[in-house]
């Protein structure tokens, strides 16, 4: 899936590339993101410091390759997103970028296993495989194998959001892509849960793009950008 | 995988998933009832009689004469003297003929006074004629032959002794007590109105209302049994087979001129048609009604996806997180549907089932109609099809729905 081409070495090293990235949501409205040049090299742990309304979501959505661009180009581990169709961006996504969210990261009627079965489902990782990587990462993040058979909405905040970084983990990914995931956390499980994110990502050398707009969770990361500085759309001085 | 996701959700809404399937099973139980009664009724009624070329009745409707000879259904408006069926019998062109003398029950049960020719010349179905299971013709004055249906249900076995009653109502006052029977032979089963029948001599309907006047039994006398009194003096009608088919039309026309007395000859084949013709429009007409409850059915399942697609946001978007294509949502939605549609129409076949099971019996003896204990047949299976089909169609705007929300599903 990865065809790297005739790509500088440089750029293999990158695992996110945009450049003059504009996004609006139709022809007619304005530009909600406009990013000129932004690398991310492999391995590394990003924050992005941004509020509601500066476009992250917009960022995300597109990193992810849920949303796309008419403009611009993004390439994610030296995949160019715009050259893959709609089906094949799904299971680019499902194999090699894990995603969680501030809240609601897995279907509640699901018992834990079967959410994190799921995800290995889309990515056909093996069943097997599975088992033993749910060991390993519920160790990683404190979490008690006996609640693998409960249903996730059964489950309190912390542990939910804990199950869903072991979920988006789960098929190896090499880019994990977080969106305020401590913001329903009071502060004492918000550092634990840093603790275990950041130590889980740095032993599988994964790249980390971390969203919040809780400037506290800065020392955790190797490299900070404000979206502000990112997006140089002008949408953040309205909001 | 899916599957599982699909089921989960489902349970996850249990009544309003049970409520509509409950919908579902109804509209779609009506919709099979209509299509059993249509399609085993045609059967039944035709498989009833085969190898007869004319049946002789008194002057009546064609339908009524059919109706109360061969399915025992209503009552016959006068009967036929003997002369005039021996005079009709003798005619070159017939080769044999049945006589049918009717007028008394058993438990509900009619009672046929006829001749052993019936076992000899009477066909149903493919050509067949009456078995016995056990036992063998009534000899004796009062013996009684019974068809399978009266066996089992009242666990008459050869040699049980049965009392018949006096007109064709389910209780009647007036029994032939003086005169029981025993029974000499059983039926095999047949799925005609055969298996519902007792069937005795023509003497026997003669002996038995020996001292019978105007349907009561005149008090004190007891009039001693001699061939003089049972001599047959009516029957109620008779079946015809020819020599040669050419002939059906000359000898209906010399029946229906019969100067004696006011007979008519029937085909019943010609018969049976005119029958479906009368009932074909009744008929489509209720296939109409029970489509549209069904289609009403389906839309309403349609609705209820919809809406729970709107509360559904967060799940879709979990899934596409996971790497789920838009067209995996649309595929989740049309096998929610499917799996709504498919306990339904279980549903409905077990209710189908069930009732035929209770009230089989009292469809048979109030209008003649066999149905098969049999549920599933080709045209059942062939409208499940049709159902399915459809519920995919009108699965498919919540289907879109979910996969245009799914599309943009904004993640945050």
């Amino acid at each position: 899936m990865q065809t790297f081409g005739n790509k500088l070495t440089m750029q293999q090293d990158d695992a996110i590339i945009m450049s003059e990235v504009v996004y609006r949501y139709q022809k007619s409205t304005s530009v909600v993101l406009n990013i000129n040049e932004w690398h991310v090299k492999r391995g590394e742990q990003v924050f992005i410091h941004g509020r509601s309304g500066t476009g992250k979501s917009t960022l995300l959505n597109l990193l992810a390759g849920i949303l796309t661009i008419k403009e611009g180009s993004i390439t994610i581990l030296g995949q160019a997103l715009s050259k893959l169709s709609v089906r094949q961006r799904d299971s680019f996504r499902s194999r090699h970028i894990g995603m969680v969210f501030q809240q609601f990261n897995l279907v509640p009627y699901l018992s834990v296993l079967e959410n994190i079965q799921l995800a290995a489902y889309f990515a056909g990782t093996d069943d097997e495989l599975v088992q033993q990587r749910c060991q390993v990462l519920f160790e990683g993040l404190s979490l008690e194998l006996n609640l693998i058979n409960r249903r996730a909405d059964t489950l309190s905040i912390g542990q939910q959001q804990r199950v869903a970084i072991a979920r988006a983990l789960i098929n190896h990914p090499k880019l994990l892509i977080v969106d305020e995931p401590t913001s329903a956390l009071d502060n004492e499980a918000k550092a634990g849960f840093m603790t275990m994110l950041m130590s889980l990502v740095k032993k599988d050398q994964t790249t980390l793009i971390f969203v919040s707009h809780d400037e506290t969770l800065i020392p955790f990361f190797s490299q900070q950008i404000s979206m502000a500085d990112l997006n140089v759309s002008g949408v953040n001085h309205v909001a | 995988m899916l599957l599982k996701l699909a089921t989960k959700s489902l349970l996850q809404r249990r009544v309003s998933v049970s409520l509509t399937v409950m919908m579902i099973a109804v509209s779609v139980f009506v919709l099979l009832s209509v299509e059993t009664i249509r399609t085993q009724a045609k059967e039944s009624f035709s498989k009833t009689v085969s190898g007869v070329d004319l049946i002789v009745g008194a002057r009546t409707g064609q339908l009524n004469l059919l109706l109360y000879s061969v399915f025992h259904i209503g009552q016959a408006s006068n009967n036929i003297s003997w002369q005039s069926y021996q005079q009709i019998a003798a005619s070159p062109n017939v080769e044999w003929t049945i006589p049918i003398s009717l007028g008394d029950s058993h438990h509900g049960y009619r009672v046929l006074g006829t001749t052993t020719d019936l076992f000899t010349f009477f066909h149903y179905g493919k050509k067949q004629t009456l078995e016995f299971a056990q036992g063998h013709v009534f000899s004796g004055l009062y013996d009684a032959v019974i068809g399978a249906d009266i066996a089992k249900n009242l666990g008459y076995q050869i040699g049980t002794n049965i009392i018949l009653s006096h007109g064709v109502a389910n209780t009647s006052f007036s029994q032939h007590k003086d005169k029981p029977f025993t029974i000499s032979g059983i039926l095999k089963p047949t799925g005609t109105p055969t298996d519902k029948t007792v069937y005795v001599g023509l003497q026997a309907i003669e002996a038995i209302h020996v001292d019978w006047k105007n349907g009561v039994k005149l008090p004190g006398s007891n009039t001693e049994i001699n061939d003089e009194v049972l001599r047959t003096q009516s029957i109620t009608a008779f079946m015809v087979g020819l020599k040669s088919k050419l002939s059906t039309f000359s000898v209906q026309r010399q029946v229906n001129t019969f100067p004696q007395e006011a007979l008519m000859a029937i085909l019943p084949g010609a018969t049976l048609v005119q029958l479906w013709q009368m009932l074909g429009s009744v008929e489509q007409v209720l296939l109409l009604i029970s489509v549209l409850v069904l289609a009403g059915a389906l839309l309403g399942m349609s609705n209820m996806l919809l809406v729970t697609i709107r509360e559904r946001q967060h799940e879709m978007a979990v899934l596409r997180t996971v790497g789920a294509s838009p067209w995996v949502i649309f595929l989740l939605i049309q096998l929610e549907a499917m799996l709504l549609v498919t306990s339904g129409i279980l549903l409905a076949m077990f209710i189908l089932w069930g009732c035929i099971q209770v009230f089989r019996d009292t469809i048979i003896s109030e209008y003649g109609l066999f149905i098969s204990e049999q549920v599933f047949n080709r045209i059942i299976l062939v409208d499940i099809g049709w159902i399915l089909l459809a519920s995919f169609i009108v699965t498919m705007l919540p289907a879109f729905n979910a996969y245009r929300r799914s599309l943009h599903a904004n993640l945050h």
